[in-house]
This record gives C-alpha cells, structure tokens and sequence, in this order.
C-alpha cells in the first residue's frame, strides 16, 4: 500500500530536482505545459503506484464533464456528477471503515496518496469558475497540472484556479537574488520540521499523558509544534514555487500573533480561509442578504460562520470532534464580531481606536487567542495522537 | 543614509559578497541540521490528508 510517500524518500527529491533541470531551460510555452505534467504525473506515480491509471481516468472524466456546457440540461448533469462524484469520493476518502464495507478499499491508497481532501478543493475551485463563465474550460494537461501539483499535492497551498491561470505561461528566468530566496526558503522549511519541530516533540511531548499543570504547557506547545510542522511544508512548496517561477501563494503568516479568530484565520492556512471566503462564506451571506432584503446583516453573517466552519470541520475530519472544533471556531469568531459591534455601539471611534491600540489590551487579546486555538487544537488532538 | 541624505540601498548590501557568503552559509548549516535528524525518518503529520 503507497498512501504516503515520505519527505525523507530519495525518490522525492529525485524528482524534484529533475522538475528544476526540465523546467528551468524551456523557453516554450506548450513544452513547459507538458514537461510539467509529466514532472507532477511522476511524482503522483510515485504516491500511488499502480494507481495511476485509474486516477488518469478519473481526470480525463473530469476535463469532459467541465466540457458540457452546450445547453442547461449538460451542464446541469455535469455539475451533479461532479458534485456527486466528488463528494461520494471525499466521504470514502475520510471514513475508511466506510469505504471497506463497501467494498471500495482499494480506492484509499489512491485518494490517501494523492492528499484528495486538497485535491476535491480544486475540483469545486475549477468547476465554479468554468460554470460561472469567469473562464474556459481547460485542456487535459491544464487540469492536471492545476490539480496535482507535485510541490503543493500533499498539504497545499490552494491556489485557486483564477491565480492558476493569471501566471505566466513561461516564467521570466530566475535571477541570483530569486534562486537564493528560494532556497533560504526551503532550508526553512526543513530547518523548521526536521531541527524545530523534532526538537520541540523529543523534548516536550509525553503524548497526553501529563496533568496538571504540564497538561496546559503541553497543550500550548502541540500547537506551536503543528505551526511548525505545517507551516514548513508551505515554505518548502513556496521555495519550489518561486525556484521553478510557479505561483505558490503563502499560507502563514505570523498566526501566533493574531489579536482575534478573525485575524487568526487571516493569518493561518490561509488560502484554506480564502476558499471558505469564496465559496461558502460570502455566497451564503449574501444570499440571506437577499432574503432579508439586506437587513440583520449581523445574523446573517453569525448563520454563514456557523455553516461554513462547520463544513470546514467537516473537511478536517468526519467525526465528532472536528464537528465540535469548526462549531467551537464559529462561535468564537461569532462572539468577537458581536464584542466588536457592541464595542463600536458603546465607544466612539477615537476612544475604540486608543482601546485597540493600548499594549496590555493587545498582549491580553494575543494570549487569549493563542489559548483559544491550542485548546480547539487540543480537541482534536486524537487524530494526531500518534504523532505528538 | 548617505552623504546625499537619501537611505542606504539595501539591495546593494544584499549583494554584497560578505553577506552572500553569510546567507549560502546558513543555508547550508540548516540544511545539514535537516539532514542530519531526518534520518529518523519522520514524516509530515498530515501527510495522506
């Protein structure tokens, strides 16, 4: 069974080390198209094996279904299949007990490998916007490069199909300056999980079985530590993004130093957050605006919170405790945008500017964050256990 | 700032070989750090998400 490829296996680093010598030279705007396909279809391959073809089928299905645009009842059909088809795929893919039952196990090494919950992101992010006429559909290569990007397959960013396209077709040549970013970069990432967060785990986890007081420093340092991990795989995708002149959008930025939820998920995984912005939060806000006939648009934004963290648990895991963490995150950043309104109803703007901006209040709203997110963290902790 | 009043390039001290030879070097030092514990052969947590 291939369902994880490790970041440790020479294969990987083979690969991509070819993708830097194939892709650096080519001048030519269709050959660099395929010759990156052909880089992420072998680092795919190596994920899962003998899987291939039937995930080649499962693309190609896809390029025809985004073809149906000719009349309503197409592309009506083709929008069912692909939300259907995907959202079947993503439930196998989340519950394995589920998936064995059926008689479907062998789709598991397939979805596991090729990391589908990231995968079944880009499908919903290229579907709207062919559906929606921003764009045409793509060519089989353009799928499979927007879909399976060797350097962002196993944990992200999302790069929405829009960013996707608005790349050059051939990149200008990296200079000097660019390359060295790139791999300071890189030499961050695995400075940061292999040195860091090893680090951190060797000498401070005791895998929840601390109490008292060393159960909250734990708590708040498994939330440092899966910032580490995390965020370093973002940095070594963004340092292969920029090496090789393809758009990797951050993902990170500071987040342990957001002063509420709302500015913590401005600040963590977040093309995850602009996702939900785009295709949950604002479509679902807006149509209660539409409802209502713009009014009680406080209510309306606390329901679409609800609903899309929700779902965002969901996407984590299908089980309890992310169910509980998306609805714990919701209500969080619920009660802050109620604290601001009432704020904003109470001081006048000076007053909530200067209240904004006093240190303790500040260092007071940080701690209250960090404590905030390590205890949701906390809560899911479970599916992690094995490794923290 | 220099003579003229206007602030220091710090493109040019980017590029100077003192600091280049300091950023390959840290590149470096990390790089053996990675190596060296990633032998331990831990993988990213969420990997097969």
């Amino acid at each position: 069974m291939l369902a994880v490829v490790p970041i440790t296996s020479l294969k990987v680093w083979l690969v991509l080390l070819l993708a830097v010598i194939l892709l650096t030279p080519l001048t030519h705007a269709r050959l660099r198209r395929a010759a990156l396909a052909l880089v992420n279809l072998l680092f795919v391959w190596l994920c899962v094996g003998e899987y291939l073809p039937a995930l080649l089928i499962g693309v190609a299905l896809l390029w025809g279904l985004l073809r149906l645009r000719r009349g309503r009842g197409a592309a009506l059909l083709g929008g069912l299949v692909i939300s259907g088809g995907v959202g079947a795929l993503f439930v196998l893919h989340k519950l394995p007990t589920l998936s064995a039952r059926a008689g479907l196990s062998q789709l598991n090494p397939l979805l596991s490998g090729i990391g589908f919950s990231y995968v079944c992101l880009r499908v919903i992010d290229v579907w709207r916007s062919v559906h929606s006429g921003l764009h045409p559909p793509p060519g089989l290569l353009e799928l499979i490069n927007y879909l399976l990007p060797f350097h962002m397959l196993a944990a992200g960013p999302i790069l929405s199909y829009d960013d996707y396209l608005k790349q050059p077709a051939v990149p200008p040549a990296p200079d000097t300056e660019t390359v060295l970013e790139a791999l300071e970069r890189i030499a961050a990432g695995l400075f940061k999980k292999f040195v860091l967060a090893y680090l951190l785990l060797e000498m401070f986890s005791t895998g929840w079985r601390a109490t008292g007081w060393y159960r909250w420093v734990e708590i708040n340092l498994h939330f440092l530590w899966v910032y580490l991990d995390f965020s370093a795989y973002s940095d070594i995708a963004v340092g292969f993004g920029r090496l090789l002149g393809l758009t990797t959008p951050e993902n990170f930025n500071r987040p342990y130093l957001a002063r509420n939820l709302t500015e913590f998920w401005e600040r963590w995984h977040i093309t995850l957050s602009q996702f939900i912005r785009r295709h949950l939060f604002v479509p679902l806000h807006m149509a209660f605006l539409r409802r209502s006939d713009g009014r009680h648009a406080l209510l309306g934004a606390s329901l679409a919170l609800l609903v899309s963290f929700l779902l965002c648990g969901a996407w984590h895991g299908l089980t309890g405790a992310f169910l509980a963490w998306g609805l714990l995150h919701a209500a969080g950043l619920v009660a802050g945008n109620l604290y601001k309104e009432w704020l904003r109803r109470r001081l006048s703007p000076a007053a909530l500017a200067r209240y904004q901006a006093a240190p303790l209040i500040r260092a007071l709203a940080v701690f209250a964050t960090y404590q905030f997110v390590a205890f949701s963290l906390w809560l899911v902790g479970n599916h992690w256990r094995a490794n923290w | 700032m220099n003579a003229a009043g206007a602030p220091k390039s710090t493109r040019s001290s980017n590029r100077s070989p003192g600091r280049l030879i300091g950023r390959m070097a840290w590149i470096i030092v990390r790089l053996m750090l990675a190596l060296l514990l990633m032998q331990r052969g831990s993988t990213f947590f969420y990997q097969g998400f």
